[in-house]
């Protein structure tokens, strides 16, 4: 059975730019995918491919066992998408917008009237015209026009940008129930809290490559951790510790600091002739780890 | 063509739309108006109005009539004025509708839809064409009530009338096709805009020194505004030109599809 997104080998170059590099990435069905990379990495253009904005230099893409190229009226009937920069037409209402935008897709909104209330847009706000909207308002009717139709593939661009933290837990809530009714997704962003709390796996985009792809627990587990132990009485000198894969040791007064990697039991085994007061041990950041691959990348 | 993207990109111009017919409406008007006081037995006698400078006639599409309401009206749709509305009618659908789309960042909203880029643009298409007929019939309407109740007027004929004004709606129409093809090209509403209003000034132009300097007369068969000559038409003449400007528009529209197919949507 076919993946909900297939990209294989994507290239695109304008003119002398490769802006993407022979990309290979995929979304199963049901599955939630992180697409993480700095500006200009080309996660946009990636996006935009799929969507039939922009004709792939060279490669594959196939969205829900369709091929873009050949067949992509089929294929945006089925998806969702929230574009990273947009606008909207000022002279519109919000629901005109929406209502504009709904009548142009072959299903039915079934999904809006819920989707108002969730992101709190009211119906004095709905017949406000958009030129009076903030940025967080916005968002929100972009959120709206791309789950109203009850997509089964969703592909965003920087979903979350302008809203309040509020809103921010509704829309993973609302990423949740998409993953839990079967739908799948995309997700380009760079508020990499976010992609760790929605995504089941992470694609990490470097100059144009996928540099990494990882299931993102898998991305938790291979984590440094940051280690503090506090210890009775003087520090060991840090030479004779044998602390086994530790890097980094530092000790500051009766503070022992060190990064770890890996499995504790050998570690813990080797604190234990030590008289511990205290042991604290700290996941790195996602943010952490993703710059981490971003070195180990570097040539 | 999509009807929804077609009603929508209509009512966007509404208001644009009204103001445009009011405008001609009113100009038409003043012009036909104004003219019962130069026939009749009301005619000043002066010279330069019987034989009009050769700069003046140029500027005005080639003849320049001021005893007679079929000279009037030839006047009246040549004048920059006149030019300055049909052409702010042919543009403004067609500019907004692509490359205005593509600069706000709204045509990605549309365009990530089912809804082909064939068939959203030619409802782009339709609707300018809507835009178009609707400030022509503002001045053909306004030139048939003038018939009505201004003095003299009444000489015209509804068909002798009505020949300049398809005439017109063609050559606007065939603008309006241009606009739609470079809005369909180009990510910037501005350069799209001062990119079509070149087309038609150049054009213009080119045909004003083709009359004016003996040597440019080949330049005129360049510009759609020779195919298109008022004067003539309203005497019976000049109809097989007409095929030219909507050769134009049909040319220019078939390209547009062919290269907006092709492209890649970025701001």
């Amino acid at each position: 059975m076919s993946h909900a997104v297939e990209v294989e080998d994507l290239v695109k170059r304008y003119g002398r730019v490769e802006a993407v590099r022979g990309v290979t990435l995929e979304v199963r069905h049901g599955e939630t995918v992180g697409y993480l990379g700095p500006n200009a990495a080309g996660k946009t253009t990636t996006i935009r491919c799929m969507l039939g904005l922009l004709r792939p230099t060279g490669g594959s893409i196939r969205v829900l066992g369709r091929d873009v190229r050949r067949d992509l009226p089929g294929v945006l009937a089925r998806v969702g998408h929230i574009p990273g920069e947009f606008g909207l037409w000022p002279q519109l209402t919000g629901r005109g917008c929406l209502e504009y935008l709904g009548r142009l897709h072959p299903r039915p909104p079934r999904r809006r009237a819920e989707l108002c209330d969730s992101f709190e847009l009211s119906a004095a706000d709905l017949d406000r015209q958009v030129r009076f909207y903030s940025r967080g308002m916005r968002q929100k009717i972009a959120i709206i026009q791309a789950f109203q139709h009850a997509p089964e593939l969703v592909i965003m661009d920087e979903p979350t940008e302008g809203l309040d933290p509020l809103m921010k837990e509704r829309f993973l809530d609302l990423l949740r129930e998409h993953r839990a009714a079967g739908g799948s997704t995309l997700m380009s962003s760079h508020i990499l809290s976010e992609v760790e709390q929605a995504a089941d796996r992470v694609a990490v985009l470097r100059a144009g490559r996928v540099v990494k792809e990882v299931a993102a627990r898998d991305l938790a587990g291979d984590r440094r951790r940051h280690c503090t132990v506090t210890i009775a009485g003087p520090p060991p000198d840090p030479a004779e510790l044998r602390l086994p894969d530790a890097v980094d040791v530092r000790v500051e007064g009766n503070t022992l600091r060190f990064d770890h990697t890996g499995v504790m039991g050998p570690l813990l085994r080797a604190l234990a002739g030590l008289p511990v007061v205290e042991f604290l041990s700290e996941p790195e950041s996602l943010m952490e780890a993703f710059f981490d691959i971003y070195e180990e990348d570097t040539p | 063509m999509n009807l929804y993207v077609f009603t929508h990109t209509l009512g966007r111009a509404t208001r644009t739309t009204v103001s445009l017919c009011l405008g001609t409406a009113s100009f038409f008007y003043i012009v036909l108006y104004g003219s019962s006081t130069f026939y009749g037995n009301s005619a000043p006698d002066i010279p330069w109005l019987r034989d009009p400078p050769r700069g003046m006639r140029a500027m005005l599409g080639g003849t320049a009539d001021f005893l007679h309401a079929a000279g009037w009206l030839s006047t009246g749709m040549s004048h920059p004025i006149t030019l300055a509305l049909f052409t702010s009618g042919a543009l403004t659908v067609a500019v907004g509708g692509v490359a205005g789309e593509i600069e706000r960042g709204t045509i990605e909203f549309v365009l990530t839809r089912p809804v082909t880029r064939r068939r959203y643009l030619t409802a782009i298409a339709a609707a300018a064409l809507v835009v178009v007929t609707a400030v022509q019939l503002s001045g053909l309407l306004v030139t048939l009530l003038a018939r009505q109740t201004v003095d003299g007027v009444d000489q015209l004929g509804v068909a002798q009338v009505l020949r300049p004004f398809a005439g017109s709606w063609l050559l606007f129409a065939a603008i309006s096709q241009v606009s739609l093809l470079v809005s369909a090209t180009v990510s910037l509403r501005g350069r799209a805009l001062a990119l079509s209003a070149g087309f038609v000034v150049l054009s213009f132009f080119a045909n004003f020194a083709a009359m004016m300097i003996d040597q440019l007369s080949g330049l005129r068969l360049a510009s759609v505004f020779h195919y298109v000559q008022p004067a003539t038409l309203l005497n019976g003449h000049g109809l097989t030109d007409l095929a030219m400007p909507a050769a134009v528009g049909v040319v220019a529209l078939a390209i547009a599809l062919v290269l907006f197919g092709r492209r890649d949507i970025v701001r």
